[in-house]
């Protein structure tokens, strides 16, 4: 049923112009031939800027105009709240104003008292609807206004953009109640300049300009004509090369192809983030010079940095945009991220890049608390999206972005926003830079690229424009991107998001390679070589790929210092496909957690010395990745979990940490050297290198410099467990980290023999069954050459769960560890009368048993003191140590190091 | 038309008498005196003129603060009512901004507040002639036809005024040296007779002449007022109130676009 219809309606205002103290009237037309019909249970709103006839429209529905032409059919009740708390009388107190109001809105008198009731509830206003009025603030009246106008009968309700003065709570629970009326049936007309709460509760939206309905559609399309409209003139301007156009306004593009809008909210974007602050380009205050038909050139200047952005769009053949987005300041600004936003409709279902591609999830309107959400992170260069394949009414070009490989721009991400959005998002973002000011200021060049709409070919599109150097040979495929190598097999790719990279920790930064920038010579088919600056080190980074067959390729990484530079860490990174979820190295193999952590997690011991490192898939796609790594260079591997973001394998290869940074001089440094093998059969193994010794209840294993002691199944050690370390120039070096280990067993003998990576010194540790009860520990020590040490120690490290602790006849209780993740650990007993035995009481709780665990020492090369030691709170663990804190130089031989017992009693 | 408009106002009657009365309560709201001071100001006014008169033009009439009491009230109420009815409309733009409702209902209920206002002042008064004059009792039914008929009349005053204000703002000045003059040429504080026979022609003019001089001529001479008298009364009231409704109607649509 059609509760209002407007048929060519004409409104007509007489005003009276006073141009040089003469009176002239004119007349004015506010309403020019509107027509529209609104079915009842409609929701319509009604947008327009001001003095654009939306009011007047109102006034006529509410009956308090007369059309000068055309009719106007009302069929029911009209309510509303036009002027704010009108029939309010000032002197009067809350509640008899209800009672006056409700008259004035016609509501018959035996009713009054009820509604009266159900307004005063509705309102909020407390005990104060017996005060006058006239002391309200301004948030009672509009709530006492507000429930009035929507507590009497009605069948048609219009609101004249007046909610925005409630507190947001209130603001909330009208928005409610009007969903309320909106159920029951009631026809809303909504008057408001806030677009997104009319995105929310109206379907259709009326736009007036100039007192014409210009467009009478569903919201969305009402609203992204408005917004491309709205605001002042000197900052727009238009493109048209039909069918696509362009419209800048006020430091938003927007596009539209046919009219269909394709770019929805602000369209594209660009901000900052200075001093702690966002500055988008629609605060600026702007001004465009168009250059010519296709060309325009904007000026945005911002009123609170002295920031200007310059902005020169084309619209070129074969419906290509092109942008070059630039900026320039008065001073020196530090512009610490910048956004390049590319909002899209959501009838874009998938998004392409040259190497990847998904799907966008359907955008669930109800959940109004989902957040904006990043899809992936794609580092490429240009990327592509595609309509939805089910049919549609509107034909939606498939479009592609890309910039130039010289811009600022460090990454690209997709992310579906949230309801209120409803779009997509492409996302370039810079990182940060300077905007010098100099003597002349001179624009620097932000972003530059292209869009272009409706592309035959989408995939080769994306692949031209991407600036890579491919090198191929068979089934392998390496594609180079401003330091980032991609790696694919028979057309998959093995490798994600930063792919593979080199990483440099320098003057306390960290320093990936992709965010240096990269020159490229490809030398012949198979191999290349590109240098890397990176702003602000004063090296020069080579890179050298070179596919050596059909299935392997070497990397080799090197650095030209051209001056001293301190180094700390240098290593490269395999960021692999997380279908690849069993990893092997030189001492063992083994799988990936199944879920990713906050942050990136070793998941194996680092791998010292001669080898190969690799990672491997069940899915056959996925061929076994091998990386060799170079023994001369001192290079060690690390395999680890990278975190929920990445949701990678990594394989890293990583230069021998030095005892300081690396001071490089001038010169030439080959750093970095794998061989990289794809297709190999993965090294056949046993899990990990475990021995054990055992009687019925007690266990002992040993695993790579590491003993783990159990009583009856139950682990009584934890993290490190059993282990030596030596301290030489104020760096540990511990037996599970430092040393590369071999083991021997014969019955109830474990011999293991382990060698310093970093020291000429190496290990021999022979466990054995003492009795059912104890367990032996002997470790020799062999000195190759002379060493100077200033600590050494054995500890056992045991499970918080231990509480109490005895030294001979001393006894105590731990205390809860110390906030501290300093090196030294917090020693709570010292045994110095040479009883040589200290240990931790047994627990008795109704869970589980532990028994009692001493250890003592027998004389040998090195004397002990014994001491109980509480560590910190990242190991939250009670240590039985061994100590010998004597600076001391050791020649090369033989030595007894330790001697000793672990005894469990019970 | 006319029909239709009346009907509306009947459903809306309850409104018009809740706005009356909040008008009045507002209005007493912040005063000190009150409803009283609907008596105060004429009582105020009969002792100035009454001093005046008899100690100033030595004027020889007996009871001649009663006299002046006779005409001062419905003078009164017709100048307050003339006065705030004109700019009813004015005062109240936002109410027709926001409702839709019988647009008469602002100048209307206005009136009805000041006669509100007045009623309290003969209640007060009545005893008073009562007291002098017991007889004037048998009049009472004439006394309340005047008074509807005075009501009458500035209904319609007032919907005329209301109306033509919203267009021509300085009615409202106008109207206060209208009023002043009007008063000097009421016989308030002087009987017709008064006046040289050349000038008696301007009584006819006036409406309140023959408003005052009935009123006088029931509560002060205690006789029945002559059938001219009343006549002339009631074609007076009739007059202005067909004028209101139909000025009214015709300019309505007119000031909503200037509101």
């Amino acid at each position: 049923m059609k509760i209002i219809s407007f048929n060519d309606v004409w409104e007509m205002y007489r005003l009276k112009m006073v141009v040089a103290h003469k009176a002239q009237w004119e007349n004015f037309w506010a309403l020019k031939g509107v027509s529209f019909d609104i079915e009842q249970g409609e929701t319509v709103g009604l947008i327009g800027g001001n003095g654009m006839g939306k009011t007047t429209i109102l006034k006529l529905i509410m009956g308090m105009l007369q059309p000068d032409r055309g009719q106007i059919k009302v069929n029911g009740r009209v309510s509303g709240l036009l002027e704010l708390g009108a029939g309010f009388q000032p002197e009067l107190t809350g509640l008899e104003n209800v009672h006056l109001n409700v008259g004035l809105f016609g509501v018959a008198h035996n009713e009054i008292d009820e509604r009266a009731k159900d307004i005063v509830s509705f309102a909020e206003i407390g005990r104060f609807i017996n005060a006058p009025v006239k002391c309200y603030s301004q948030g009672m009246f509009v709530r006492l206004a507000f429930a009035i106008a929507i507590h009497v009968n009605f069948e048609i309700l219009l609101i004249d953009d007046i909610l925005a003065v409630g507190d947001e709570f209130y603001q909330r629970r009208c928005i409610k109640k009007i969903l309320e009326l909106k159920e029951q049936g009631k026809t809303i007309i909504f008057v408001s300049h806030d677009l997104a709460l009319l995105g929310r509760l109206c379907k259709r939206a009326l736009f007036m300009k100039d007192g014409r309905l210009i467009k009478d559609d569903l919201i969305d399309n009402s609203i992204s004509l408005y917004s491309q409209t709205i605001g002042a003139k000197e900052g727009v301007a238009v493109l048209e090369k039909k069918p696509l156009d362009v419209v800048f306004n006020n430091g938003s593009v927007f596009f539209n192809w046919n009219e269909k809008l394709l770019t929805p909210n602000t369209g594209v974007t660009s901000s900052f983030f200075i001093s702690n602050q966002w500055y988008s380009s629609t605060q600026a205050e702007w001004e465009v010079t168009q250059v010519s038909e296709s060309e325009f050139c904007a000026r945005g200047v911002f009123y609170h940095v002295p920031l200007t952005i310059l902005w020169r769009i084309s619209l070129c053949e074969g419906n290509e945009i092109k942008f070059s987005f630039s900026s320039e300041a008065s001073r020196l600004l530090e512009i610490k991220t910048g956004h390049i936003d590319f909002m899209f409709i959501n009838e874009y279902a998938r998004w392409v890049t040259a190497v990847e591609s998904g799907e966008f999830p359907v955008i669930d309107l109800q959940d109004a608390h989902a957040k904006p959400q990043l899809e992936h992170n794609v580092s490429r260069q240009s990327i592509g999206l595609l309509a939805g394949g089910h049919r549609r009414e509107v034909f939606i070009p498939s479009l592609g972005i890309s910039y130039d490989s010289c811009t600022q721009v460090k990454k690209t991400q997709v992310y579906n926003t949230d309801y209120m959005g409803n779009c997509r998002l492409i996302r370039f973002s810079t990182g940060a830079f300077f905007q010098d000011a100099g003597l002349e200021p001179q624009a620097s060049v932000y972003f530059q690229g292209s869009v272009v709409f409706n592309v035959p070919d989408i995939n080769s599109f994306l692949i031209q424009k991407q600036n890579d150097v491919i090198l191929t040979q068979g089934d392998l495929r390496l594609m180079f991107n401003n330091g980032s190598c991609l790696l694919a097999w028979a057309g998959i790719y093995l490798t994600k998001t930063y792919h593979l990279i080199t990483l440099i920790f320098s003057k306390g930064k960290q320093w990936p390679s992709n965010n240096a920038q990269w020159d490229v010579e490809k030398a012949g088919v198979y191999s290349l070589t590109a240098r890397g600056i990176r702003p602000g080190l004063g090296f020069v980074e080579v890179w050298r790929l070179e596919i050596t067959g059909k299935s392997s390729f070497r990397w080799q990484v090197g650095l030209e210092v051209k001056q001293e530079i301190p180094l700390e860490e240098q290593y490269m990174c395999f960021m692999c496909s997380e279908q690849y979820r069993s990893w092997f190295a030189a001492h063992g193999r083994g799988s990936f957690p199944d879920n990713f952590l906050e942050t990136d997690v070793d998941v194996a011991q680092r791998c010292i010395g001669e080898g190969s490192v690799g990672v491997y898939s069940e899915n056959k796609q996925f061929p076994t990745l091998t990386v060799r790594f170079s023994k001369e260079l001192n290079n060690f591997a690390k395999i680890m979990n990278a975190d929920f973001n990445e949701r990678a394998r990594i394989v890293r290869i990583q230069r021998v940490e030095p005892e300081k940074d690396i001071l490089h001089s001038p010169g030439t440094y080959p750093c970095l050297d794998v061989e990289v093998v794809l297709g190999e059969d993965a090294p056949q193994g046993t899990e990990s290198a475990r021995s054990t010794v055992q009687s019925d209840k007690l266990k002992f294993v040993f695993e790579k410099g590491r003993g783990e002691l159990f009583w009856d199944g139950v682990e009584l050690t934890k993290r490190l467990g059993f282990y030596t370390a030596l301290r030489c120039g104020g760096r540990w070096y511990d037996s599970l980290s430092d040393a590369l280990w071999k083991v021997q067993q014969k019955d109830t003998l474990v011999s293991a023999r382990g060698k310093w990576q970093h020291l000429p010194v190496s290990q021999v540790w022979e466990i054995r069954l003492h009795s059912s009860t104890s367990i032996e520990v002997v470790v020799k020590m062999i000195v190759e050459q002379e060493i100077e040490v200033d600590r050494i120690q054995a500890n056992l490290m045991l499970l918080e769960r231990y509480t109490r602790w005895t030294a001979g006849k001393s006894s105590g209780e731990f205390s809860d560890f110390k906030d501290t993740l300093d090196d030294d650990w917090d020693s709570v007993y010292r045994e110095t009368n040479g009883l040589g035995c200290i240990g931790v009481g047994a627990v008795k709780d109704s869970s589980v048993y532990m028994p009692a665990v001493h250890v003592s020492y027998r004389k040998s090369s090195f004397t002990w003191v014994p001491t109980v030691i509480n560590s910190d709170i990242y190991h939250r663990a009670r240590v039985l140590q061994m100590l010998n804190s004597k600076t001391q130089k050791i020649p090369a031989g033989e030595y007894m190091y330790f001697i000793g017992e672990i005894k469990i009693s019970h | 038309m006319i029909q239709n408009r009346i009907k509306a106002l009947f459903l809306y009657r309850h409104t018009l008498w809740d706005m009356a009365i909040s008008q009045l309560k507002a209005r007493y709201a912040s005063s000190f005196s009150g409803i009283y001071s609907s008596l105060i100001s004429p009582f105020l006014i009969m002792s100035v003129i009454t001093f005046v008169f008899t100690c100033v033009f030595k004027v020889e009439m007996r009871n001649f603060p009663l006299f002046i009491f006779s005409g001062i009230i419905p003078w009164m109420f017709f100048s307050n009512a003339l006065t705030e009815s004109a700019s009813s409309i004015l005062n109240q733009l936002n109410i027709l901004r926001q409702f839709n409702l019988p647009r008469e209902i602002l100048p209307l209920s206005c009136v009805l507040a000041h006669f509100l206002n007045f009623l309290v002042g003969w209640v007060v008064l009545y005893p008073v002639f009562l007291f002098f004059n017991p007889k004037i009792i048998l009049l009472l039914p004439f006394l309340c036809i005047i008074i509807l008929l005075h009501l009458v009349l500035l209904l319609g005053l007032g919907l005329l005024l209301s109306v033509l204000t919203v267009l021509f703002r300085d009615i409202v000045y106008l109207l206060s040296v209208a009023l002043m003059f009007l008063f000097w040429i009421t016989p308030v504080f002087y009987s017709t007779a008064v006046m040289p026979a050349q000038f008696q022609w301007i009584f006819n003019f006036n409406p309140m002449v023959p408003f005052i001089l009935a009123y006088q001529k029931i509560l002060y001479y205690g006789v029945i007022p002559e059938t001219f008298l009343i006549l002339s009364v009631f074609s007076w009231s009739v007059m202005s109130v067909i004028l209101g409704f139909i000025v009214f109607s015709r300019l309505e649509n007119k000031i909503l676009k200037n509101i």
